[in-house]
């Protein structure tokens, strides 16, 4: 561009391009009206801050292609590299494929030994799953492992229902042309179908349903503390017997002759000495009786009942005598077994007429606890 | 080697506003400027090398572009300089390739520029320059009566592309309406509003570059032909218009 030489002073001469635009540059020993080409132009603040934004676009440019590389990169791997979901063919070898989110083998690896030898000389990587698992179940029957007919289990594990859904699809629809049954299931099953195999250690079709059943049943038989639940009324009547299989029994008629014992227990209050020996002996029985209570307290209507009957009452220590913990239980009659008898005669009025039959109906346990 | 920095800072803010103050200033330090292009050359600088002028130059761009952040104005100075000569040596050094038309044959001893068949006519030429040198001191004079001078408008040209397309806009728009030159040397006053409507701009660039447009519609009325026909390409488009 030619530049027509405006204005000069000692340090700069004033320009004028042919855009119309005035510019200040160094003067070379311009003259005005001088026509020059290529001057050295002043580089102002203007500029400077242009330069400036220039370079942090360029920076921030940088920034966002990194951040695009990286981003692009990580999905890249997520898509082929990532192990997305996982399929475990389970027959007489055993094999975990390891897919990614296309749903192409990244890995396969044995879980046995057979499942090695199936592995021999195979790689199956970029591959289809279906198409790996039909050339493992070939492989499988070339090396005898797998026969016409045999059950074919598949564990899968997915990131994604759809994913997962997917996956069961293509195998139900795909594999079945080899012959085999194919049982599809989550992977969470896995584990115990395995521990039913070795118990078993020959895996058959039709079983995959019994494994389901069979792990519950299991723990049942081997492990009799989890039925808690149910049983305990049984087999806590029955522990109590072998400590106090006779106070109990008792314990039910008592209610009856409890008004009519009171005074002999009144009369033996020099036994008194005797509840403290009693401790002794429930420390056994306590924590059943702490569970029988409860259980008792629901039944029936009234707690004023129940508790006589079990808490008010203890087996001496020959198991004939019977005394009344009325002073600990029932503020009452802590007065009664104190000094007043007054108390006493009132218990036994209100509860005990609707009180009779009921252990008339208890009876029945009587006998079976001997 | 400050004697008194606040006395140079002050000296430097004051020929920021005023030319004949910032020339004063750098008559004031041609001393520290050849000393500066000596450490470059590595020899006393002559008064004929370009790299005293660049120096020169480098001191004047120091004077307009120091602030008191950037510490010591004379270190601001110097580095400004060796920067300044170092691009124009870099820039030299592309063309070393090239010969000097001023070099000297050695057979005959003479200057290359003599043995090339010159058309031009010297003294068209010096005639051509003696009526550019007229004409330009006729528009300074008559930029002198709207207070404006030529640094000022280098100062307040537009930098950007499209802001200097907006001003030829409005200078071509002029250009067609002879009466508004007439009413503008008339008043000696840019008709700003009148020029952003009938070139359809923003009035608000129109008068960033009050200055500017001085000059260049100056140039536009009659008795400057030679630096109309420097910008033809500007006030071609709009004839074309």
């Amino acid at each position: 561009m030619k530049y027509l030489v405006m204005e000069c002073h000692d340090s700069y001469a004033v320009l004028m391009d042919e855009d119309s635009a005035f510019v200040t540059a160094a003067n070379l020993h311009y003259s005005v009206g001088q026509t020059v080409t290529d001057p050295v132009i002043m580089s102002d603040t203007h500029t400077e801050k242009r330069r400036n934004a220039i370079v942090l676009t360029r920076f921030i440019a940088a920034a966002a292609c990194l951040v695009l590389l990286v981003g692009g990169s990580y999905t890249y791997y997520s898509y082929n590299y990532k192990t997305y979901s996982t399929v475990v063919i389970s027959s007489d070898a055993s094999v975990r494929m390891s897919l990614n989110k296309k749903g192409k083998v990244i890995k396969l690896e044995s879980i046995d030994e057979s499942g090695k030898e199936l592995l021999e000389g195979y790689d199956g990587k970029g591959k289809d799953q279906v198409t790996v698992a039909n050339e493992l179940l070939e492989i499988g029957k070339s090396k005898g492992m797998i026969s016409n007919g045999d059950t074919v289990e598949f564990f899968i594990s997915s990131e994604s229902k759809s994913n997962y859904d997917e996956l069961k699809s293509e195998i139900e629809s795909e594999i079945p042309k080899l012959n085999v049954n194919v049982y599809v299931q989550d992977m969470e099953e896995y584990p115990k179908v395995t521990t039913k195999k070795t118990e078993t250690t020959t895996p058959k079709a039709a079983e995959p349903a019994a494994p389901e059943i069979a792990p519950p049943a299991a723990p049942d038989s081997n492990k009799p503390q989890p039925p808690v639940p149910e049983k305990p009324k049984a087999d806590k009547a029955a522990p109590t017997t072998d400590n106090n299989s006779k106070p109990q029994p008792p314990a039910k008629p008592d209610p009856p002759p409890t008004p009519n014992d009171i005074p002999r227990d009144n009369g033996q209050t020099a036994v008194v000495p005797d509840p403290p020996a009693v401790p002794d002996a429930p420390p056994v029985p306590e924590h059943k009786e702490d569970q029988l209570p409860h259980e008792k307290e629901e039944k029936p209507d009234r707690p004023d009942e129940a508790m006589p009957h079990i808490h008010n009452i203890v087996p001496d220590e020959e198991g004939d005598t019977l005394i009344h913990q009325l002073p600990v239980l029932h503020a009452p009659l802590i007065r009664s077994a104190g000094k007043d008898i007054e108390p006493l005669p009132e218990a036994p009025e209100t509860p005990e007429p609707p009180e009779a039959p009921k252990p008339d109906e208890a009876t029945p346990l009587i006998p079976d606890i001997p | 080697m400050e004697p008194n920095a606040n006395q140079i800072v002050s000296q430097v803010y004051n020929a920021k506003k005023d030319s004949h103050a910032a020339d004063e200033l750098i008559e004031a330090y041609m001393p520290f400027i050849r000393s500066e292009t000596a450490k470059f050359l590595k020899r006393p600088p002559d008064s004929s090398d370009d790299e005293l002028s660049i120096a020169m130059f480098a001191f004047y761009e120091s004077i307009r572009n120091y602030s008191r952040l950037r510490g010591s104005f004379l270190k601001f100075a110097s580095l400004q300089i060796k920067n300044r000569l170092i691009d124009y040596f870099r820039k030299e050094k592309r063309s070393k390739g090239m010969i000097s038309l001023d070099q000297t044959d050695e057979d005959d001893k003479n200057e290359l520029i003599d043995t090339i068949s010159d058309d031009h006519d010297d003294y068209a030429e010096t005639e051509l320059r003696e009526a550019t040198q007229q004409e330009i001191a006729e528009l300074s004079a008559q930029m002198n009566d709207f207070g404006v001078s030529m640094t000022d408008v280098a100062d307040n040209s537009p930098r950007q592309k499209r802001t200097l397309e907006i001003c030829n806009k409005a200078v071509r728009y002029a250009r067609n309406n002879p009466e508004l030159l007439a009413e503008f040397l008339r008043t000696k006053k840019v008709p700003i509003s009148r020029l952003a409507e009938g070139a359809d701009v923003e009035r608000k660039s129109l008068e960033r570059h009050r200055r500017y447009l001085v000059a260049v519609l100056l140039i536009c009325t009659n008795g400057y032909e030679i630096m109309r026909g420097h910008i033809m390409q500007v006030l071609k488009g709009g004839e074309e218009q």
